[in-house]
Order: C-alpha cells, then sequence, then structure tokens
C-alpha cells in the first residue's frame, strides 16, 4: 500500500512538474490565427480599455499597446516577448 | 514605471508588460528599430528599448493632451500637434531626441503627415474646397515642394505611403484606397471584411495592422498581397463613384469569406472608350462593370450583346420576382436580364405638388396620370390672377424634358436601330411648348431647385434620400393622348461575359439589389426596388415609400417606365433647339435638322 502511495506521489510530482512546464511554454504558443485572405489575428481580449487602446509595430515585428497605466509588448505571433534584462 | 508579468488571457498567455509608476493612463505609441515611445497623460515622454527598457524621459514643449501623431525619423520626433483646445488648427514640430531641442515646422493649415521618401515627410494640407491637398518637406534641409493635389482623395485618418511602389494607402471604413504621387490619382480601392469596422491602424514594413475593438483583436493585413487577394473586380466612374458600393462590399465580404472587392474606378470621361475596347477585345481582367445612362448609351453595349444574362443566375434573377413591375424591363433586351438596376431616379419627368397652392384656391387635386390636356385645364385656374404659375422653366427644358425625352423612349429605339419620329411629331412638340408659354402657364426662367410657392410643380428627385419629400406629394410630367411614358436614368451593374468569376459576381449582383441591402440602405443613391413597404421600415426612403399617394405614383411610375437614353443624345442637339427658341430658325427648319440628326445617331 505504501509502495502503491510512493508510485502514485512520485506520479503527482511528475504530473505538476509536466504542468508546470507546460503552463511556462505556454508564451511560445502560437496565437495567430490565419483567415483565408493571408491575414492574421492575435487574441487581446485581456485588454480593458479596447476603445483608448493604441497600438504601434516595431521594425522587429513586436507588438506594442497601451491599455490604461500600461504598456504591452507582445511578439509578432502575440506572445511574450523575451526579455533582455537580467 | 515597472516591469512584470500577467496570465490575464483566456488563452493563459504570458504577457509582458510596463505599468506607469504615477499610474497615468498611457497613450500615443511611435515605434523605431531600438524600441519605442509612449506618454502619459500630462507627464514626461517616455523612451524604451525593444525589451522594454526604459531609456530616457523627455520633456516637451507641448503635453500629451495636445499631440496627436509622432513619428520618428532620423532621431528626431515629428509630432502632429493643436495648441489648447482648439483642435481645428493644427502644427507640425519636430523634437530631436539628442539635445532636446523642439521647434515649430513652418508649414501652415497642417492635417496628418507620413513618412515620404528617405528625410522626406509628406504633409497633408487642410483646404475648404476638398481633401487631397499635399507638400512634401525635406526634414534635413528645411526644403517644402510646391503644394499638389490628388482629386477624390477621401479624409482618411490612417495613411501610409510605400515609396518603392509610389502608393499612398489610405484606409477608410473597410476600404483601402491606394494613390499614386506621380500619377495624382487614386489607382486601386479595395474594400476587405477582413478590415474591422471599428479599429486603431498602425503600419509598419507595408503591413496594415488594426485593433479590432468589437472582437477584441489584433488583425494584419499584408499591402503588398492586395492585389493577389482580390476575388472580384469592379468597373465605376466618377459619376456613380466606388464609395457608393462600399458597404454593400464590405458586408459580401463578410458573407462569403472575407472576399475582397475591387473597385476600378476609371474618369468619366474615359470610360466610354476604355469599357468598350475592354469588352470588346474579351478583356477578363475584370467582372462587373457600370453603365449608366449619365455617361452612356446602355443601348449599344446591350446590342453588341457584351452582357451576361442574368436569368442564367438565380442569385439575381429571384430577386425581381417581388420587384415593382416595371424594373425587369428596364434591365432586359428580348428576354434576357442584361444588368441590375444599381440606381433609377428621375428629376425631370416628376414634381413636387403644391398641395397647399391647390387648397388655397379651392381647386381639385389633378390624377397623377393626367395628360397635357388635364394640364391645360389646371392651367387655366391656376394662372388666372397672374401670379400663379404651373412651373418654373426655360423653353429648352420644357422641350428637351418634357417631350424629346419622353418621345424618344417610344420613337426610337437604339438597339433595333429604329427610328418612328417624324418631323410632324418633332413640329408640334415643339410648337405646343411655344403655346405653354405664349398661354403664361410656365415662368420662361431657370428652374428652381427650391420650393416656390407661386409654383404648382416644384422641382423633385425621387427617389431622394434626405427628408425633402417628407409629407410632400409627387406628379409626374403629363403625358400626350394616354401615352404613358415616364423616362427614368438608371445605373446598372453588368456581369462581364468573360469574367473568370462569373458566380461570385452574381451572387455579389444579387446581394447588391436584395431585400436586406435595401432595407438599410447598403447602396448609396440606391433605387427603391420592392412592392413591400415594410422592407423600408428603417431606411432613408422610409417617409417618402410609405405615403399612399407617393407609393402609387411612384409604381405607375415605374410600370410605364423606360430607359432615359437621351441626356448624351440631347447635348448633340441642343444648340438647335436655341436657335430656335431664340427665332433664327423656323419650327420646320429645325423639325428637319433634328429628324435628320437623330436618325443619324439611330443609324450609327
Amino acid at each position: 500500500m505504501k509502495t502503491k502511495l510512493k508510485y502514485f506521489s512520485l506520479f503527482l510530482l511528475a504530473l505538476m512538474l509536466l504542468l508546470t512546464s507546460c503552463g511556462g511554454s505556454a508564451g511560445n504558443v502560437d496565437n495567430t490565427h490565419s483567415s483565408a485572405n493571408e491575414s492574421n489575428y492575435i487574441d487581446i481580449s485581456f485588454i480593458n480599455d479596447i476603445e483608448r487602446t493604441q497600438i504601434a509595430v516595431g521594425e522587429n515585428g513586436d507588438i506594442y499597446l497601451t491599455d490604461e497605466i500600461r504598456i504591452y509588448i507582445l511578439d509578432s505571433k502575440g506572445n511574450e516577448k523575451k526579455a533582455n534584462r537580467k | 514605471m515597472r516591469l512584470g508579468y500577467t496570465y490575464s488571457t483566456a488563452k493563459e498567455m504570458k504577457k509582458k508588460q510596463i505599468e506607469s509608476e504615477k499610474r497615468r493612463h498611457y497613450k500615443l505609441l511611435t515605434a523605431h528599430d531600438g524600441g519605442f515611445f509612449a506618454y502619459g497623460y500630462g507627464s514626461q515622454l517616455e523612451e524604451y528599448n525593444t525589451d522594454g527598457t526604459l531609456i530616457k524621459k523627455h520633456n516637451l514643449a507641448v503635453d500629451a493632451q495636445s499631440i496627436e501623431k509622432m513619428l520618428y525619423m532620423g532621431g528626431k520626433l515629428f509630432i502632429l500637434h493643436h495648441i489648447g483646445d482648439n483642435k481645428n488648427d493644427k502644427y507640425l514640430a519636430e523634437y530631436n531626441l539628442e539635445d532636446g531641442s523642439f521647434k515649430k515646422i513652418d508649414v501652415g493649415l497642417v492635417k496628418n503627415f507620413v513618412e515620404y521618401e528617405e528625410n522626406t515627410l509628406l504633409i497633408f494640407l487642410k483646404q475648404d474646397c476638398c481633401s487631397g491637398h499635399m507638400m512634401t518637406y525635406n526634414i534635413s534641409s528645411g526644403e517644402k515642394s510646391d503644394e499638389f493635389h490628388i482629386p477624390n482623395l477621401s479624409d482618411s485618418r490612417y495613411l501610409h505611403y510605400n515609396s518603392g511602389k509610389d502608393c499612398l494607402y489610405l484606409i477608410s471604413q473597410g476600404n483601402i484606397y491606394v494613390a499614386s504621387l506621380k500619377e495624382k490619382k487614386i489607382i486601386e480601392t479595395y474594400t476587405s471584411a477582413t478590415i474591422p469596422k471599428s479599429n486603431t491602424v498602425f503600419f509598419k514594413n507595408n503591413i496594415s495592422y488594426y485593433i479590432d475593438k468589437d472582437q477584441k483583436r489584433i488583425v494584419s493585413l499584408d499591402l503588398n498581397g492586395l492585389s493577389s487577394s482580390k476575388k472580384l473586380t469592379v468597373l465605376c466612374h466618377d459619376y456613380v463613384p466606388e464609395f457608393y458600393f462600399s458597404s454593400a462590399a464590405y458586408e459580401f465580404g463578410v458573407e462569403n469569406s472575407n472576399t475582397v472587392v475591387e473597385f476600378v474606378n476609371i474618369s468619366s470621361k474615359e470610360y466610354t472608350s476604355k469599357l468598350n475596347s475592354m469588352l470588346m477585345s474579351g478583356d477578363n481582367s475584370f467582372d462587373i462593370y457600370l453603365l449608366s445612362t449619365l455617361t452612356d448609351i446602355p443601348s449599344y453595349y446591350i446590342k453588341k450583346g457584351v452582357y451576361e444574362d442574368l436569368h442564367n443566375y438565380t442569385a439575381v434573377s429571384q430577386q425581381f420576382d417581388d420587384m415593382f413591375e416595371g424594373i425587369e424591363k428596364l434591365c432586359s433586351y428580348n428576354g434576357a436580364l442584361f444588368g441590375v438596376p444599381v440606381g433609377i431616379h428621375n428629376s425631370n419627368t416628376v414634381y413636387q405638388l403644391n398641395t397647399e397652392m391647390l387648397k388655397d384656391l379651392k381647386l381639385e387635386m389633378p390624377a397623377y396620370d393626367w395628360t397635357w390636356s388635364d394640364f391645360e385645364k389646371h392651367a387655366k385656374d391656376i394662372t388666372t390672377a397672374g401670379t400663379n404659375f404651373m412651373m418654373q422653366q426655360g423653353k429648352y427644358g420644357s422641350w428637351s424634358f418634357n417631350m424629346f425625352s419622353v418621345s424618344a423612349c417610344i420613337k426610337m429605339d437604339l438597339t433595333k436601330e429604329a427610328f418612328n419620329y417624324t418631323k410632324t411629331d418633332i413640329k408640334n412638340e415643339l410648337e405646343f411648348v411655344d403655346s405653354i408659354y405664349e398661354k403664361g402657364y410656365i415662368l420662361n426662367e431657370s428652374r428652381s431647385y427650391e420650393k416656390q410657392e407661386n409654383l404648382l410643380l416644384n422641382f423633385a428627385y425621387v427617389p431622394i434620400n434626405d427628408s425633402s419629400l417628407d409629407n410632400r406629394k409627387i406628379i409626374p410630367t403629363p403625358v400626350f393622348n394616354d401615352k404613358r411614358v415616364y423616362p427614368f436614368m438608371v445605373n446598372y451593374f453588368c456581369l462581364n461575359k468573360a469574367s473568370k468569376n462569373k458566380q461570385l459576381a452574381a451572387e455579389f449582383l444579387g446581394k447588391c439589389i436584395s431585400k436586406e441591402a435595401q432595407a438599410v440602405d447598403l447602396i448609396t443613391q440606391m433605387p427603391i426596388l420592392y412592392k413591400d413597404k415594410a422592407i423600408y421600415e428603417e431606411s432613408v426612403y422610409k417617409n417618402f415609400i410609405t405615403n399612399d399617394w407617393n407609393y402609387n405614383v411612384y409604381s405607375y411610375m415605374l410600370k410605364n417606365s423606360y430607359r432615359n437614353e437621351t441626356y448624351m443624345i440631347s447635348e448633340n442637339i441642343r444648340d438647335y433647339v436655341f436657335e430656335y427658341f431664340e427665332g433664327r430658325i423656323s419650327s420646320d427648319e429645325f423639325a428637319e435638322v433634328i429628324y435628320n440628326k437623330m436618325k443619324q445617331i439611330v443609324e450609327e
């Protein structure tokens, strides 16, 4: 019984590690959706004040979005821009 | 400012974010190779590198609320701003990021600006006459070009110039207008349902990015791929321009997998010759073409058989079942449906009846199917005191609008090259016009477009999309001897026989004349097509068509309608008409000249 419990605990631990790992890589998921006419969509449902949101795009395709007191930086796929700072 | 991470999206996305230390809302973003600039309300301009590290804060001489646009070029920020609350007067300034100097650029009447060629801005200028005025400004030398103009350029907040292609892009309400600065004209217009209705736009590397405010998403559209993404091409001209149809094209795109509709606007001066050669050569670069009685004689094209019979497409042909009687006939030739009506108008043989005058004089309403002899009976009562008249127009107008264009509908058949107009007909009509002026029934002055209290018949334009005919009654021009003929100007969309997209094009035509399109006025200056008044409950035509009298008159006129193709022809005989009315030629001479001229036109 104890052995079974031990294996079960290890299984849960492995599962949690797997889930955490998956969660951490979510930022690299391609968040774009293509339409028939070569246009792409990036979901920005996290924006609070969509009416006043402004957008700018950098030379490298990075997307900058204002939202109230925040500025979001997304890569061209709509994912987290990897921070260079240490 | 602090950096942070959030997990706030539905997709559990992880995003980098910058948060204002002063809890002030950010606005005004502009980006460049090394990062971006953002401005908090009333605070300093913040300069960041690409990963969001704050590089520097700048104190500008203008506050964030006054700035409408910023653009980074050559180490400087170019800023469009206003002063105080006066948002009508805008100014252009440059801010040097190195030394912090801020100076006004000496260009007046600025409206907007974009990056043009290297070190050069393209500045859009405000003029009272129209939009499309601009000049260039070299940011290094300060050199300014002369002002130049691109006609018919719509007023858009979102502009972008691609110097490599010499394409100026304007985004406005689902449309992308593409203009050439070298040619100084709009070269293409695309309507794409991909462009969100409610949006904010940014351009980079010839890609347009839109914030779709309704769907909360960013949509990107590559401007380089516009021509390859199009599915339908429509030829039109400046008398019936593309914006008349852009809403219909947009809705069609929404319903048909974002089908892009391209409109090619050919100058009305060149339209006839270009269309003719394109159709005759079997050109398949377009799918739909406009034929308008304003600029063309549709019969010439019909005669040549260059149309696709739309009876073969149920998306189109079924729509005619519920339309007013007469409309299908206006669009048919020898049993074939050669086009769909995207405009049916009358302003020359229909009037607004002055019912107040009839009431004051205790006179009965004329019947709307009245004849010229009824007209004369009413005229005797109306004009007795010498202060009131039946109508006001010059003799040329009375002959051309009320006689010639009416008779020509039944006495000339340009498709069959038949001509039954006799010299006696012409002479009699001319002398009748003279007689009603001699009797004082008509005031011999130019037509007035404003309602005159002393006229029984005032100017009307049917159908009109403003409220000018609300609670008014319309009446057609009288006819001779029970010959019920009411000419209408018609704009048709026809399907190119050589089109590679006939089915899709036919579906677009079906959309243009659909009940749904009619109900929401999807086409500008659209005709009223359907018998069912309920369709127009929310339409601009509601008050006009739900009025029983006007409904009956309109349906009666359509039932007896003819395509008015004399507008172009009458230009050829205009001088002779004036010569007669100015007493330089007799009615016999006039009839001889007109007869020969008309016969020549028909047989050409």
